[in-house]
This record gives structure tokens, C-alpha cells and sequence, in this order.
């Protein structure tokens, strides 16, 4: 619908208590807050924004309601109102672009598609962790910081699976570990007493 | 903001790891790296030592400081056939004064053949404030009045669980120290006890312990008590009956099938000893929940085994005597489809003659018509080769056999061959076999199969089988997975021993009794092996009174990073490295 129009069907229907609430002070003076930005609060509008920056100062805009169901620190600085819609945008310096990308992805996935079955879910994580340690690093550490519980429960999870099970030769060439830190006597014994775990 | 190599910080490591549970797992851990050692030893809660001479008290202590569960394995395994003499060792004390300083809040312990004293439990009873689980399989040492001091001093207690232990039972009075105000109890397996325990208290104790799940009963308690404990604990899992015997009286009976009709969670069965047949139908109304059932005390014959079976659609385990015989194992493997886990057990292993109808078709029935069979035990007095090779291509999901054939050196009844090409198709087909027990006539040939197809072989035991060193050989050069070996009455000797000296190294243990080992390459071998414990067991007196040639009586080698142990009886002696006959 037009803005005009959704305008003036909202102050039709807004009762009269309500429209005198439409005042908001900002700096001192009292501002008329627009009816509709009400309303659509009211409604938990899916269409309103958020900006989020990365490290290296790229913004994203991503749907409020995607990274407030997902991140406990987003949902909180929404909810205390230390987030203002028309000039704030939240700084992430702990997250480069490429992981903040990877993260709303996520988030928005799972908001949208939250009803599909869960084969179909597990499938496209799967895909989505399909990245090397470092990538799983970053998106670790972003969704620590962002206190997304079910990112870090996945992640979790992929780290324990590329652990159980493997090869300690393996382990090493997955996580990178280029130096063991045993003496060359310690490994030499360990190789000998655990053959089949090398 | 790219890392050339990063590391992921250690407290989400420890968080990882927390998901880890399996020993196996938590060593391939501790193996990748020094800084991965060092975090997995501060979170490790829990730790398995299947030889407790393998690693001593501080040194446990001091790798793992924050231990909550800690399991030892004492004697070897063929203490279970009487062939480890006693005083041996395998003493739980050093361990639990040692554990009692270190982890005040230890929850588990868990003991299997080691010596026990009544002294231990009373430091257990006083030391760990939250003691919560105390397992003590195949154990001894120990009176009633250790239990006794448990019972008053573990408030948390769970489970306590003797099975299989010797304990003198001095009076059943130990079961009244459990304070009125205790209640957690979840599991209680007193079925080794000899005496009557006091009945009043065990009725009080169960009916006031609602998470009460599993409960097994000692041969003391009679059957007319019996519905008035299950009564007390319809949540029951498990159940081990005592005594199944009474006057057949219809109102014992009907109030015991009452009884049993209300356990609507009853899972698994036990105990049945000394069975009046009339009685067993008052189980029935539960058969169909029944997921284990373990009958190897119940004499009763065939037919009341059979109709008791062939109601139990969902049995996965079970343990019977042979009284079954070849019709009621056809009748099991034509109802019980679930079935997991069958042994057998010999009603009379000492008679010279079958005194059942037992054969190796039974065995052959179940693994053709059970699909999920994975462990056998089965004692019988005759076997073929084709018996074999069809239990082999009907069941490679096994996973643990144990085959007992009770005359020593039995051939292939049809063929009077050996055995070698009926085990052989075992190894061959069962590509996941991980326990293996031989019995009848055997020759090389049959380690040369188990050598070359049993690649995920763990244990393998050994009696009256072989014709030279080569067997020994194939055994320790192809069984990658080797951990446990144990050998009786077989010719192995010196050379296969001292060429395959490494391999030992890399598995947990090896016993050889009445086998061809000298004594001089017992000593060789504990020189050139620092890492590992040569021992000699000989009852005839030291072995450095005999010719270096003479084969000693038992040996029995294991690895160890606590060096040769102190508390060795007089008739050990450990082979140390420079060569002198050390004793403790």
C-alpha cells in the first residue's frame, strides 16, 4: 500500500489514547511519532531493518527480527533501546565482513525456513559449515560474541566430529597443528605403544 | 584479519572436549599435541585403567587431578578359571588411600578381580562425600562389615553392585546401617551374598526408594517375600529373583504373577535359582517386555524353557544352561528375532558322557534365524567344521565368539579333522570380530587364518591348541588390534615370543601357562623391554634353581609406565632389565 494510505487507515484505527501517545521527546523537544512506525511496531513488523558494521567498516542491513530471535547481545540492545533505528548502526570490530556475512546467513535461513523438516535443515548447516578451520574460528568466535546459541551448538558439534574418531595424523592436518610440542622420544614411544591411533 | 595458524582458545577446547567421553577418544586427545594433553587431562572426569599395573596411584593422580569416575581391572583373566594362584595381588588399597587424599569428590569407583578389604570400604565410606557408585565385580577380600559401613556413610549412594564378588558373610544385619532418611537408591545387586540378609529392612529400604531400578536379590531371600518387594518398587527395570522355590501353594502363586503383572517397566530378569517349574508361568504376563533374561542358574528342563522363551518376542539376551538343548534353541531362534547375545553354560562340564541334547545345531538354528546375533558363548561337547563355516557365512555381524568345546583337543566329530577351517571361515567372514575364544583340535593353520583375517581382533584366548611357534607367531604378527592374549597348554615358546618382543608393547597384556617358554627368554625379554613387566609365576620354587632351558609354569607380561611392581607374592618373580631375579 501506498504510505499515504496505510497512514491514514492506521490514525483510523488507532484509538484516541493511542494517537496522543504518539509523542516521543528526542533532544529535548516532543516529536510526533509517526503512527504507522507504531503500529508496525506493535505488529513485530518482519520489514524493518537493522545495520550492522564490520570490521572493515562494511555495512549489512538485515531484518531486525532475524538477528533479534537469534543473538541474545542484538536482542538486548534492541529491547534496553540502546539501538536506534534511524541513524545507529551496531559495530561488530570483531567480525570481518566475510564471517558477518556467513552469520546473517545463517540467521536468516533459520528464521525463514524454521518449518522445514529437519533433514532438510541439517543438510544446508552441514553445507554451510563446509569450511576450513579458519573460517570455523572466525565463525566461532562471531558467534560467541554474539551470543547465538544454536550457531555455537552447531559449531561445537562440527569441531567434536573432526575429532572423535580420527586419526591423530588427521587431527593435526585439520586443526593446523604444525608443532606437537612432544619431544621427538615421547612421540617416537607414543607411536609405538598406540600404533592404530596414528 | 587472517592467522597464519590458529588455535582455537583452550576453554573452548574444554568445552569440545566435555563431548568426548570414550576413553579411546580421550587418549587420541591427549596423543595430538602438548597443549591439547595438558587441557584434556585437567577436564578429564573420568578414566578407565584396565591393568592397575600398568600405572600407579601418584602417577594417575598427578596426570588427572579432577577425576570423578575412576575403573581398575585387577587379576588377569584366567583368574576366573582358578589358574592365578591366590595372593597374586591385584590390591585395591594403595589405589583407594591414595584416591582417598587426592579427589574428595570423587563420585564412581568401579573394581573388577581385585582384593578388597573390608578397611578399603571404610575409607570409601568416610572419604568422598559424594560418592554416588561402587561396582565391585569378581572382587574379595571383603566382609559384610565393609558393606556395613558403606551402607551408614554414603548418603548419596546410588548404586552398589557386588556381582560375582566373594564376600563372607558374616551377618545380613549390614542392610539395616542404611539410615531411614536415605532414599536414592537406584540399583542393588547383592546376588553373591551367601546369607539371609534382614528381610524387614530390605522391604523397608526398596519401598522407600523411588528411583529403585534395578534389584537383585541373593539365593537367601524366599519367594514368598518376593511380591511384596516388587509391590514396594513397580518401577523396577531389573530384577534378580532369589530362591524360586516355595510349597506350591496357588495363592503364593497367584499373588507372585500379581506381583509381576504390576512391574509394567520390567525389563530384565535374573537369578531363578533352585526353580520349581510350576512357578515359572508366573512370569508370563511380562515375558513380552522382557529385552534380557539371564536363566544359567535355573536347572529346569527343555520344555519349561521352552514355552518360558518362545514368549519373549523381545529378548535380546540371553544366558541359559544347556537343559535348553538343539529343539529349544530352534524354538528361540524361531520367536525371538531381537536376540543380540546368547550363551550357553554346561549343566555338567566334568561328566565323561552328554547328559543333554545339546549339539552344535543348536547353535546353528539360532544364527540362522536371529539376525542381529552378535556375541555367542556356547559350551557344547561337539563341533564341525561345516557347523562352522554356515555360522560364519550366516552371522559376519558377529562380534564376540567364544566357542567351548569341553573335551580339550576335540576334532571335527564328522571328519576327526581339526577345527583350523571352521574358525578359519569365522575370521574370514566376520570381518568386526573383536573377541575370540578357540576350542578343539587345532593346528598352526588356524593362527595363520586368525593372523591374516582377524585385523580388529582385541582378545583372543587360547587353550590346548597349536603345534609350534608359528602360531604364536601369526597371532602376534597380524592381529593389529591385539590387546588382551591369553594361552594355555599350547607349545608356543621362546623364538615367535622374543620376534614379536614390540608388539607387546602395544597391547595391554599376554598370560602363557603350561606353554614352552623358558625361563632364559623370560629374562631376555625383560631385558631388552624396559616398558614392559616380564613375570614368572612359579609355585615349584624360584626359577633360578632350575636350568635356564626348563619352561616356567605361568608367565604373564603387560605394559606399564610404573615399573615393576612391590607387592608381589613369593612365587613371582619379574624379569628386570638387568637381569637379576628381582623380587618385592
Amino acid at each position: 500500500m501506498e504510505l499515504l494510505c496505510i497512514r491514514q487507515w492506521i490514525s483510523g484505527l488507532l484509538p484516541t489514547w493511542l494517537s496522543a501517545w504518539c509523542i516521543k521527546p528526542v533532544g529535548g523537544a516532543l516529536v510526533r511519532q509517526e503512527p504507522e512506525y507504531i503500529l508496525l511496531a506493535l505488529m513485530g513488523s518482519p520489514l524493518k531493518k537493522i545495520m550492522l558494521c564490520s570490521s572493515e567498516k562494511e555495512i549489512f542491513s538485515v531484518e531486525e527480527q532475524v538477528m533479534v530471535q537469534h543473538s541474545v547481545i542484538i536482542n538486548n540492545m534492541i529491547e534496553d533501546g540502546s539501538y536506534n533505528h534511524e541513524e545507529s548502526k551496531i559495530p561488530l570490530d570483531c567480525v570481518d565482513s566475510k564471517t558477518l556475512k556467513k552469520v546473517i546467513d545463517y540467521c536468516t535461513h533459520h528464521t525463514h525456513h524454521h518449518n522445514d523438516n529437519q533433514e532438510d535443515l541439517e543438510a544446508w548447516d552441514a553445507q554451510f559449515l563446509n569450511v576450513d578451520s579458519n573460517g570455523l574460528y572466525d565463525l566461532l568466535m562471531a558467534a560467541n560474541y554474539l551470543e547465538i546459541r544454536n550457531l555455537l551448538d552447531l559449531i561445537y558439534g562440527t569441531i567434536k566430529n573432526m575429532i572423535k574418531g580420527k586419526k591423530i595424523d588427521e587431527i593435526r592436518r585439520i586443526f593446523n597443528i604444525k608443532d606437537h610440542g612432544f619431544t621427538p622420544e615421547e612421540e617416537e614411544q607414543n607411536r609405538k605403544e598406540y600404533p592404530h591411533f596414528y | 584479519m587472517k592467522k597464519a595458524a590458529y588455535s582455537f582458545p583452550e576453554e573452548v577446547l574444554e568445552h569440545v572436549f566435555s563431548f568426548i567421553v570414550s576413553d579411546k577418544d580421550r587418549s587420541s586427545i591427549s596423543l595430538v599435541c602438548k597443549s591439547w594433553y595438558e587441557i584434556e587431562r585437567w577436564c578429564r572426569r573420568k578414566v578407565f585403567v584396565g591393568n592397575c599395573y600398568a600405572v600407579s596411584p601418584p602417577i594417575l593422580i598427578k596426570r588427572f587431578p579432577e577425576l570423578r569416575s575412576v575403573t581398575l581391572k585387577g587379576k588377569p583373566h584366567f583368574a576366573d578359571f582358578n589358574l592365578v594362584p591366590e595372593g597374586w595381588g591385584g590390591f585395591a588399597c594403595p589405589w583407594i588411600r591414595a584416591m582417598a587424599g587426592a579427589y574428595p569428590w570423587l563420585e564412581e569407583i568401579r573394581l573388577k578381580r581385585m582384593v578388597v578389604s573390608d578397611e578399603s570400604l571404610e575409607i570409601i565410606a568416610k572419604s568422598f562425600r559424594n560418592f554416588k557408585v561402587l561396582v565391585l565385580s569378581s572382587c574379595e577380600g571383603f566382609t559384610t562389615e565393609g558393606l556395613a559401613a558403606i551402607a551408614a556413610n554414603c548418603r548419596n549412594l546410588r548404586e552398589l553392585d557386588l556381582r560375582e564378588s566373594e564376600v563372607e558373610d558374616l551377618s545380613g544385619r549390614w542392610l539395616s546401617d542404611f539410615p531411614d532418611s536415605y532414599t536414592s537408591l537406584e540399583s542393588l545387586n547383592i546376588s553373591c551374598l551367601g546369607n539371609e540378609v534382614n528381610l524387614l529392612a530390605l522391604e523397608r529400604l526398596v519401598s522407600r526408594c523411588p528411583n529403585l531400578k534395578t534389584l537383585r536379590l541373593n539365593r537367601a531371600v524366599p519367594l514368598d517375600r518376593l511380591p511384596n518387594l516388587l509391590r514396594g518398587a513397580p518401577q523396577l527395570a531389573e530384577l534378580g529373583t532369589g530362591a524360586y522355590t516355595s510349597e506350591m501353594r496357588p495363592d503364593v502363586f497367584s499373588n507372585l504373577a500379581e506381583a509381576f503383572a504390576g512391574c509394567k517397566q520390567l525389563k530384565t530378569l535374573s537369578g531363578f535359582w533352585d526353580v520349581l517349574p510350576s512357578y515359572l508361568p508366573a512370569v508370563y504376563p511380562i515375558c513380552s517386555q522382557l529385552i534380557s533374561l539371564n536363566l544359567s542358574y535355573a536347572t529346569v528342563q527343555s520344555p519349561d524353557l521352552i514355552k518360558l522363551v518362545s514368549r519373549c518376542e523381545k529378548l535380546q539376551k540371553l544366558w541359559v544352561l544347556d537343559y535348553i538343548e538343539d529343539d529349544g534353541l530352534e524354538v528361540l531362534a524361531a520367536s525371538c528375532k531381537d536376540l543380540r547375545e546368547l550363551r550357553v553354560f554346561p549343566s555338567d562340564p566334568f561328566g565323561l558322557e552328554p547328559n543333554v541334547a545339546l549339539t552344535e545345531q543348536g547353535l546353528v538354528s539360532v544364527s540362522e534365524g536371529c539376525p542381529k546375533l552378535q556375541s555367542v558363548l556356547y559350551f557344547c561337547r561337539q563341533m564341525s567344521n561345516a557347523a562352522l563355516n554356515t555360522i560364519a557365512r550366516n552371522r559376519p555381524n558377529l562380534t564376540r565368539f567364544r566357542l567351548c568345546i569341553i573335551e580339550p583337543r576335540s576334532p571335527d566329530y564328522l571328519t576327526l579333522q581339526p577345527l583350523d577351517d571352521g574358525f578359519g571361515a569365522i575370521v574370514e567372514h566376520c570381518k568386526d570380530l573383536r573377541r575370540l575364544s578357540l576350542s578343539g583340535l587345532l593346528t598352526d593353520r588356524v593362527f595363520g587364518y586368525i593372523g591374516t583375517y582377524g585385523k580388529k581382533l582385541e582378545m583372543l584366548s587360547v587353550a590346548f591348541a597349536g603345534d609350534s611357534d608359528l602360531g604364536l607367531h601369526h597371532v602376534l604378527s597380524g592381529c593389529d588390534n591385539l590387546r588382551k592374549l591369553e594361552i594355555r597348554d599350547c607349545p608356543f615358546g621362546d623364538k615367535a615370543l622374543l620376534a614379536n618382543a614390540a608388539k607387546l608393547e602395544t597391547m595391554r597384556s599376554l598370560w602363557m601357562s603350561s606353554c614352552s617358554v623358558s625361563f632364559g627368554a623370560c629374562k631376555v625379554l625383560g631385558q631388552k623391554m624396559p616398558r614392559l613387566n616380564v613375570e614368572v609365576m612359579d609355585e615349584s620354587g624360584p626359577p633360578d634353581s632350575r636350568p635356564e632351558s626348563s619352561p616356567v609354569e605361568k608367565l604373564y607380561v603387560y605394559r606399564t609406565v610404573a615399573g615393576p611392581r612391590l607387592d608381589m607374592p613369593g612365587f613371582v618373580w619379574t624379569m628386570d632389565d638387568n637381569s637379576a631375579l628381582r623380587i618385592s
